[in-house]
């Protein structure tokens, strides 16, 4: 008789979410796990010393504040080795209100009025009328493969790598290999006369802060849910390494976002990473690979991500092709391959 | 793993702040219909633990008892990784249970939850956008893993 009842209950709690289209359980599912993103350990916002009108301006106060900056050698350089995850940071709280990264996908959160411009504010409340309706934006650049870039790469929840060096630091991340190369005591070059996903970075060290000015960036996203940059959208970030309040190795950037497109004045956030010697523990290490040949999703005719499934024509096999098939030692599974029953 | 064993696993994972799948992945979930589950019986054909998705690919019977390849959306592979799935957790043949939310458009896919192995052990591959551990304990709760292919249950009560 229970089971009767729990099962009726059941059918008709389907039915039910089946009818309003399911809206307020995607909700729920998602705002339950960035909930768990949201509690990993903050560090405090540090605002720039003052206010600055381009990140030029600021980027130049701190290095001439700095002597020029610190000239480390490969003996004093500060070493931040091993795997590192993204944590916590406050960059929907620049955006909505009472934002944190618990309420940045989820339905119901409310758009801060007059810190973004008009054109770049009405599209965000268009987005964010996308996820009251829908549960979630439906669509994502990353979807078609298209790099994230920066400031997303602050963000990306893949593992990542730090390579510190004299003359430049290595910021390496999982995510479709974008490996951002800071140049120490450099200009700004941009030979190819043209934006990118990373941009160009330039940076010097103050001690063990190392300090970058990054321009000539890609458009994209503060991540999916949040407002668009424009190809104006410059950032400051100092990155210092710290230790949590439980005692965990901790990278802190204080970042300043210049966009005189898109934010009506610059605006500042605090992103974190957290060391992860779990992950090496259980094996994980960097390896290659392109979304454009292990990703079935894309953008269908009504503007939501799909996939193509196997039987499909346009179906790739994930894990990659061989134009020759016929010749022994060709999978390019032969692990799993020979594993068969 | 019985159930007292997977909660005081889940309970270890909890303390040590590594519970928390990824916010945030690939692309938007909103293609599956995430108010329920369903569970999904057949034989693995293919592991593909990848970036920027897992995919794990299933023989199983369609409604209409066809056989047909079924394809599950998973993590990437940090993020399966430190949920205790690695590249060698699923074999060729090997029988399978997947609990699934499904494509809205009804195809034979959908974003996995978590899975079952022929020993009863659970594995849980799974993006953020299921909370594995609270689904497994729902379905031990419920009976539903007593249940039958296809069977489809809601995810929350409400």
């Amino acid at each position: 008789m229970q089971i009767t009842k729990t099962l009726t209950r059941a059918v008709l709690a389907a039915a039910m979410c089946a009818a309003m289209g399911s809206v307020h359980a995607q909700g729920r599912a998602a705002d339950a796990v960035a909930r768990e993103q949201a509690s990993l350990p903050m560090a405090e916002l540090e605002l720039p010393p003052k206010d600055f009108k381009t990140a030029e301006e600021h980027y130049n106060y701190l290095l001439e504040k700095a002597h020029g900056g610190t000239k480390h050698t490969m003996t004093t350089i500060p070493v931040w080795d091993g795997l590192w995850g993204s944590g916590n940071n406050t960059m929907p709280a620049i955006f909505l209100e009472d934002g944190t990264l618990a309420t940045a996908w989820a339905p119901g959160a409310k758009v801060k009025q007059g810190v973004l411009t008009s054109p770049y504010e009405q599209h965000f409340k268009e987005r964010r009328a996308e996820i009251e309706k829908y549960g979630q934006q439906r669509y994502d650049r990353l979807t078609n493969c298209e790099y994230p870039g920066v400031p997303r790469w602050l963000w990306e929840p893949y593992v990542k790598e730090f390579v510190n060096m004299p003359n430049q630091s290595w910021m390496m991340n999982d995510m479709m290999n974008e490996t951002r190369r800071v140049y120490i005591g450099g200009e700004h070059v941009n030979m190819e006369g043209k934006h990118s996903p990373l941009g160009d970075s330039i940076g010097f060290w103050d001690g063990d802060k190392l300090v970058i000015w990054t321009k000539w960036v890609n458009p994209a996203d503060y991540v999916r849910g949040m407002p668009l940059t424009s190809n104006q959208f410059e950032m400051v970030e100092t990155w210092e390494e710290r230790h949590n309040a439980s005692g965990a190795r901790q990278l802190v950037t204080q970042v300043t976002f210049y966009d005189p497109v898109g934010l009506v004045k610059p605006q500042s956030a605090v992103y974190t990473h957290e060391s992860r010697p779990d992950l090496a523990a259980a094996g994980v290490r960097i390896r290659l690979w392109e979304c454009e040949s292990s990703s079935n999703s894309y953008k269908d005719a009504e503007g939501n991500t799909q996939f193509y499934l196997p039987g499909d024509p346009e179906y790739k096999d994930p894990r990659g092709f061989t134009d020759f098939p016929e010749l022994p030692g060709q999978s390019l599974n032969p692990i799993f391959d020979a594993g068969a029953q | 793993m019985n159930k007292t064993t997977f909660a005081a696993t889940a309970a270890l994972l909890a303390v040590a702040g590594y519970i928390a799948g990824p916010a945030d992945a690939h692309h938007s979930f909103a293609m599956f219909d995430l108010s329920q589950h369903r569970l999904v019986e057949g034989q693995v054909s293919e592991w593909n633990y990848n970036n920027p998705h897992s995919w794990l690919l299933v023989e199983a019977p369609d409604a209409n008892g066809e056989m047909k390849t079924w394809s599950f959306e998973g993590a990437a592979v940090v993020h399966a990784a430190r949920q205790g799935v690695n590249g060698t957790t699923y074999r060729k043949g090997e029988k399978v249970r997947v609990v699934m939310s499904p494509l809205r458009d009804g195809r034979n896919a959908g974003a996995l939850c978590f899975v079952v192995k022929e020993d009863g052990s659970f594995t849980r591959p799974n993006d953020g956008i299921c909370n594995s551990e609270e689904m497994i304990a729902r379905w031990q709760d419920k009976g539903w893993l007593e249940g039958h292919h296809l069977d489809t249950h809601p995810t929350a009560d409400e």
